[in-house]
């Protein structure tokens, strides 16, 4: 693994998520160690301990009581069911099938003519209540019954999703079979209408794996349905569309690996592999096909700073993911509406039963936060209640990467893992209130996470960059492909992968402890989590209502291009220009210092080097600062501080070296056993060594010589002399040493003073 | 890169088998040495690729070590120190070389010119070489904004950069330990510490020989180490200079590793011009 990249894991692993009350992580870091225990259930007691007292310190700032509850034996062995069920689901999608989860010959699977649509009313809803919303999503319900044909189903009364019922049991009493799509007995887009309360979390993934699922939750508010069924069908049918322009706002909170992470994994590749597929990159000599979807036409990419994304976007950028900013791209500033935002950041929690929990867990902590630790105040992150009162988000489409951006579960899927606890994190299970509110508003969709985001589920810990679900989600919805496609075809088939293969890992590892390490297995584990918990807000069947490339209009601003330098290398090489004295110059001075006949320049290219051509400008200065990005900065800046380090050191111990110039000491030692004294030399033991001769040179030239005489009071003259050459050689080697250092000393404080 | 060719790599197995120049605490690319005369041993304390100030130790354990090891023939051990204590000064005449042909390709203003006007072909490969390197990394910061491919590269050198200053601050800060062995027996130890004092413990009956063979060793590894010393200041100096000239983003320190190949290359192209004249390698 890169070093920069080792950093994020070192120590403890921290989590997506800031607690609003603690202004610390709402899940506490843990070593990778701790956490791989905990995925395969085998806590240690001090595991638990840490999670209870975690419990209670929040339930001491809330007031809310103990909130844990043991599982029952039979609820465990229906979610082992459940869990079976699910499994084999996803072994089949993805191993046993090839891509699409649809059976063969539906078709193209962006056309509901093909695949279908359906919508699935709970049966918890009163009645009333579900012809009022009927009523009022009629004229999307319309636009889908036209697309879809006889492909098109209303799931309500006997068909509704009854309480507390799994997907297979909801397939058994509709008469649906598992595996491959079969629109003919459902179809492939799915819309759920409810809370997560009235149809849960558990069933949407679920139906999930092999369909493409969206959910709608306004809970009674009739007129926010109405709004979003006129703004999908307005955007369906061609009444407006959008600029090809996709915005970034990802927060770096000081002090926060988690975002350090999203910012420099996530969002900057994601940010570099578009524009690259815009065919606006470098060109990457891999040598390998380029098997990305590609993008149909180039799209404006606006970096967090909001300008377009150019080779010297900086790191600063990041100030400019703050509130006000993300309130200008929420439809505070209709010039700086996308029609694509993707955020990378901490989505604020609550402790349970937080006043603010419904209300606000979930929304988007912004740069304006001081840090970890901080207190969170109100402004520092951006809820429903900020999307301004009069911002028109039609046609928008966004992308949290965010803890509980999405939603939040009544009950903690970790804690119920890892300690066979139901842990109840909310009062009941809610959907997030910012992408309502932004649906309530013509937004057409949101992809969001249900409960925790995990960070390090882009990056393996191999330091591979898995970051490929996200790249193939967004560039199918930059080619106008129903976000319930592209999430299939990206975070669905991670997540079939991933679960399928750690059911088996998790299995192996009964048998063979060291079949995995720890950070293997927490890598596999969030990313399956990671892949799982994304869910569609709104319409699986809604696309992005863009602009196509002939009524673009001519002003639009040609954003995403790279400025780059010249092309390097000999093609490039202009052989038309005059020799320049300099060239001349330079070639006869290195004749005058090389060898004449050099091993390895053929006496052409000696030949071409005398007259071959050159012109000299200067070139364009560019500031370090230039040279940030990709967090190499702050590998660069501690090169710099590292070199002055080394220049001032230098310094110093020359000083220092003044000092003991004064004296120069030689001693000459015997001893018995000179290995053993070797090995003290190692160990920092004292040297067991006779002292034999001692010469101190002083700095006026004076000489304080001892010698040691022998049993017959005669100095051993062969010693004294060895000791007298010795005494000869310290001398010329300190002079020499010095010299050298001193010089190099100089040349490096030049280079202080110069400020490289 | 090629290793710099060695003393050793010409002498028959045979003869090498009783002599043994070995030298650990650095760790410099391609663990070549680029005086040619020792066989750098891998050393623990030696593999940090990060490091602070408190990171390098000054203790006698884990300094320069130069292992000596000859034959108790002692015409043969003399000759062979003679010889490399030669090569040992050839290298610091030929550093001064070095230190010109960069003075001048300096002062020749390509370092100023534009990567596409740089006539590459026609120039010496070292100086070829620097060049393309000089200009990969004037583009660098816009290149390596753009792809994650540049941004490696950009890493690497990053940290072949800080590898290299890590070094060089071991050499200039560590203690030097010298230790020759005759005919597979320890004979002399001889610690210098930074300030320059010498602490030699001899073993007890060594003979008048043995003492001058571990001064001469003594000799030879002091000189090794003022040569290094020259090479670091050269390769600062050069790279200093050269970043100024070529307006690099970042600067001396970037260059560190690049202008530190090209000296490498330079002396490997003085050694083979030497071995091809007939001349003492």
């Amino acid at each position: 693994m890169p070093d920069d990249l080792s950093v994020f894991f070192e120590g403890e692993l921290v989590f997506n998520g800031i607690n609003a009350v603690t202004g610390d992580y709402g899940q506490p870091p843990l070593s990778s160690e701790a956490l791989a225990r905990l995925i395969r259930g085998t806590p240690l007691p001090a595991d638990y301990r840490a999670f209870v007292e975690h419990q209670k310190k929040l339930a001491v700032l809330t007031d809310v009581g103990d909130r844990l509850q043991r599982v029952t034996d039979a609820q465990i062995a229906l979610r082992i069911k459940a869990e079976q069920i699910r499994l084999s689901e996803l072994r089949f999608k993805a191993q046993d099938q090839p891509s699409w989860p649809v059976i063969p010959g539906a078709g193209d699977p962006t056309d509901l003519a093909n695949v279908g649509w359906a919508v699935i009313f709970p049966a918890e809803l009163h009645p009333g209540v579900s012809e009022e919303i009927q009523t009022a999503l009629q004229p999307l319900l319309e636009l889908r019954k036209e697309q879809a044909g006889e492909l098109y189903r209303l799931l309500d009364g006997a068909d509704a999703y009854r309480p507390g019922e799994r997907k297979d049991q909801y397939f058994s009493r509709i008469g649906v079979g598992p595996g491959l799509a079969d629109p003919r007995e459902l179809p492939f887009y799915v819309l759920l209408v409810g809370t997560p309360e009235q149809i849960p979390y558990s069933f949407q993934y679920q139906l999930d794996v092999m369909r493409g699922v969206g959910r709608l939750d306004f809970s009674s508010d009739i007129e926010a349905y109405a709004a979003y069924a006129q703004a999908v069908v307005a955007a369906e049918r061609g009444e407006f569309a959008r600029p090809r322009r996709m915005a970034f706002w990802a927060p770096k909170n000081r002090g926060d690996r988690a975002t350090e992470m999203s910012a420099r994994l996530l969002v900057r590749p994601l940010l570099e592999n578009l524009v690259g597929i815009a065919g606006e990159r470098t060109a990457m000599d891999t040598g390998l096909p380029d098997l990305d979807v590609p993008l149909d036409v180039d799209w404006e990419l606006l970096t967090p700073s909001g300008v377009p994304f150019s080779a010297d976007l900086s790191s600063d950028d990041v100030r400019y993911a703050t509130w006000s900013h993300l309130y200008d791209l929420l439809g505070g500033d209709p010039d700086q509406l996308p029609a694509l935002l993707f955020t990378a950041s901490h989505g604020v929690e609550f402790p349970a039963n937080h006043p603010a929990q419904v209300e606000e867990q979930g929304a988007l902590l912004c740069q304006d936060w001081p840090g970890l630790g901080a207190d969170v105040l109100r402004d520092h992150y951006f809820t429903a209640a900020d999307v301004d009162g009069r911002a028109d988000l039609a046609g928008l489409m966004a992308v949290f990467f965010a803890c509980h951006s999405a939603g939040t579960p009544e009950l903690d899927q970790f804690a119920s893992q890892a300690f066979q606890v139901r842990e109840k994190i909310a009062p009941f299970s809610f959907t997030a209130a910012l992408p309502q509110r932004m649906l309530q508003r013509g937004a057409l969709a949101v992809l969001g996470h249900v409960e925790r985001a995990w960070g390090y589920s882009f990056i393996s810990p191999g330091g591979r960059l898995e970051n490929q679900a996200f790249v193939t989600a967004m560039r199918m919805l930059m080619n106008g492909d129903p976000i319930g496609m592209a999430t299939d075809a990206s975070f669905n088939m991670r997540y079939a992968e991933m679960s399928s293969d750690l059911s088996a890992d998790l299995e192996e590892l009964k048998w063979d402890p060291s079949y995995l390490d720890a950070d293997e297995l927490v890598y596999r584990w969030t990313a399956n989590n990671d892949a799982r918990s994304y869910v569609v807000l709104g319409d699986p069947a809604a696309r992005l209502p863009l602009v196509t490339p002939e009524t673009e209009p001519e002003t639009r601003p040609d954003l995403g291009t790279i400025t780059g330098a010249e092309p390097a290398g000999e093609d490039a090489l202009d052989v038309s220009m005059a020799p320049s004295p300099q060239a001349q110059a330079f070639a006869s001075q290195i004749d005058a210092v090389r060898p004449p006949t050099s091993p390895g320049t053929s006496s052409a290219t000696a030949q071409a080097w005398e007259t071959d051509r050159i012109s000299v400008a200067p070139t364009e200065a560019i500031g370090p600062q230039s040279a940030i990005g990709y967090g190499l900065e702050d590998q660069f800046e501690q090169l710099k501080t590292s070199l002055r380090s080394f220049t001032r050191q230098l310094a110093t111990s020359l000083g220092n070296a003044a000092e003991d110039l004064v004296t120069l000491d030689v001693r000459t030692y015997s001893a018995a056993d000179l290995a053993a004294v070797a090995r003290a030399l190692d160990n920092r033991e004292e040297i067991q060594a006779t002292l034999r001769a001692l010469t101190r040179v002083e700095f006026d030239g004076d000489l304080q010589v001892y010698v040691a005489e022998k049993e017959n009071q005669r100095v051993d003259e062969t010693f004294w002399a060895i000791h007298k050459a010795m005494v000869e050689e310290a001398q010329n080697s300190r002079a020499n040493f010095l010299a050298t250092m001193a010089e190099l000393a100089t040349r490096l404080l030049d280079s202080l003073r110069i400020g490289i | 890169m090629p290793s710099a060719p060695n003393i050793d790599d010409h002498r028959p197995q045979s003869d090498s088998d009783s002599f043994r120049f070995t030298f650990s605490g650095l760790d410099l690319p391609d663990s070549a040495d680029p005086l040619g005369v020792w066989q750098f041993a891998p050393s623990s304390t030696t593999s940090t690729a990060r490091f602070a100030a408190q990171d390098v130790p000054a203790s006698e354990q884990d300094g320069l070590r130069w292992h000596i090891e000859l034959p108790a023939a002692d015409s043969e051990a003399r000759a062979e120190l003679s010889e490399r204590l030669s090569a040992v000064d050839r290298r610091q005449a030929q550093l001064d070389q070095v230190e010109q042909r960069l003075s001048e390709l300096q002062s020749s203003q390509l370092t100023a010119t534009r990567d596409a006007k740089i006539p590459y072909a026609a120039l010496p490969d070292p100086e070829s070489e620097l060049l393309r390197a000089v200009a990969a990394l004037q583009r660098a910061p816009t290149a390596y904004a753009q792809n994650r491919r540049d941004a490696s590269a950009y890493q690497k050198v990053l940290d072949r950069a800080e590898q290299l200053l890590l070094q060089f601050r071991r050499l200039v800060q560590y203690y030097a330990r010298v230790e020759t062995a005759i005919g597979a027996q320890s004979v002399g130890l001889t610690v210098v510490d930074w300030s320059g004092d010498y602490r030699t413990t001899w073993q007890d009956g060594v003979t008048a020989s043995e003492l001058a063979r571990h001064l001469d060793a003594v000799r030879l590894a002091m000189a090794s180490r003022h040569a290094l010393l020259r090479l670091v200041s050269v390769v600062t100096s050069g790279a200093l200079e050269l970043a100024t000239k070529a307006s690099v983003p970042g600067g001396q320190v970037l260059l560190l590793p690049a202008v530190y190949k090209y000296v490498r290359d330079v002396l490997e192209e003085l050694d083979r011009y030497a071995e091809s004249q007939g001349l003492a390698g």
